[in-house]
C-alpha cells in the first residue's frame, strides 16, 4: 500500500472516528439528563400550616428555615417558581429539589442563564441574594 | 456520584490535552521544518497526539457529567462550548489519522496539511481554555 492510499484511508477512518465522538457528544446529554423526580414532601413543610390552594404566592413561609434561607425562598418565590414550580418539583423547568450541583454551579446558572431556556439573573441578583437562594436550595437537598 | 468530585476531575483531566496538543503541534513543526524529515521529533508529535486525544475524551466526559449534560449553556459556559467541541473532535480525528496513516509514512504536503489543522486546533484549544478561566474567575 502506498503513502497516498493510507493517508486517504486515514482520513476515511478519522471521519468515521469524528462522527462517532460527534454522535456520542451528542447522545450523551440525553442520557445524563435526570428526570424530575416524584417530589417528596418539603422538609419545612410539616412546621407549615396547610396552604391554601390559591398559588405559589399563598404558600405559608416555613418556621423552620434560617434567616437566609428564609430570603432564599422569598426570592425564589419571586424569580423561580413560575418555571421550577413553588414547591421546586419541576415544571416547564427541572426539578430543583435534591440538586447534585455545586454552590459555584447553581451560581453559574443563575448568573449567567442557559441560552434558549433560562434567563440570566445577573443584574437583579447580587452574591449575597444567591448565597441566600442557595441556602432555601440546600434545605431541598 | 459528587458533583464537585467530576468538576475536580475536569479541570485535572482538562489540562493534559491543552498541555499535549500544544506540545505536539510543536515538535511536529520543528521536525517539519527539519532537513531530516522523520527523526525523534515526529516520534514525540505521534505519542503526544495520541495521548492528547484520550485525555480530550476523559475531559469531556467528566464535563458532560459534570454540567449534567449541556451542550452548549450560557455566557462564558456557551464560549467554552463554542471552541471545546471543534477542538475535542479535531484531536480525535488528528490522532485516528497519525495513527493510521502511521509514524514514519506520509508525504511532505499531506503533512502540511495536517500541521495547519494541528495549529487551528491549538487556536481553539486556547479559546476553551481562555473561557475555562473565565468561568473559573467568575465564581
Amino acid at each position: 500500500m502506498n503513502a497516498l492510499s493510507r493517508e486517504i484511508r486515514g482520513l476515511l477512518v478519522a471521519g468515521v472516528v469524528c462522527i462517532l465522538f460527534g454522535g456520542f457528544i451528542l447522545l450523551a446529554p440525553a442520557a445524563l439528563r435526570q428526570k424530575p423526580a416524584a417530589a417528596p414532601p418539603m422538609p419545612e413543610s410539616p412546621a407549615a400550616p396547610a396552604a391554601p390552594a390559591s398559588g405559589p404566592a399563598s404558600l405559608a413561609a416555613p418556621t423552620t428555615l434560617s434567616a437566609p434561607a428564609a430570603e432564599g425562598r422569598s426570592l425564589y418565590m419571586q424569580s423561580c417558581a413560575e418555571c421550577h414550580a413553588a414547591d421546586a418539583s419541576g415544571d416547564e423547568g427541572p426539578a430543583l429539589r435534591h440538586l447534585a450541583i455545586s454552590h459555584a454551579h447553581v451560581a453559574l446558572v443563575v448568573t449567567s442563564g442557559i441560552k434558549g431556556e433560562m434567563p440570566s439573573f445577573q443584574k437583579k441578583y447580587g452574591p449575597n441574594e444567591i448565597a441566600a437562594l442557595q441556602a432555601y436550595l440546600d434545605t431541598l437537598r | 456520584m459528587d458533583s464537585e468530585l467530576w468538576e475536580s476531575l475536569h479541570g485535572a483531566s482538562t489540562h493534559f490535552p491543552i498541555a499535549l496538543l500544544l506540545a505536539a503541534t510543536s515538535f511536529d513543526l520543528a521536525a517539519f521544518a527539519m532537513p531530516v524529515r522523520w527523526g525523534s521529533l515526529h516520534a514525540a508529535g505521534y505519542f503526544s497526539i495520541i495521548v492528547a486525544a484520550g485525555g480530550a475524551l476523559a475531559a469531556v466526559v467528566s464535563g458532560l457529567v459534570m454540567t449534567k449534560g449541556s451542550l452548549l449553556g450560557g455566557g462564558p459556559l456557551f464560549w467554552h462550548h463554542v471552541f471545546v467541541w471543534p477542538a475535542s473532535l479535531l484531536m480525535v480525528g488528528m490522532a485516528t489519522w497519525r495513527v493510521v496513516v502511521g509514524m514514519n509514512a506520509t508525504r511532505r504536503g499531506a503533512f502540511g496539511i495536517y500541521l495547519a489543522v494541528a495549529c487551528l486546533t491549538s487556536l481553539l484549544v486556547l479559546g476553551a481554555g481562555y473561557w475555562g478561566g473565565k468561568l473559573i474567575l467568575s465564581r
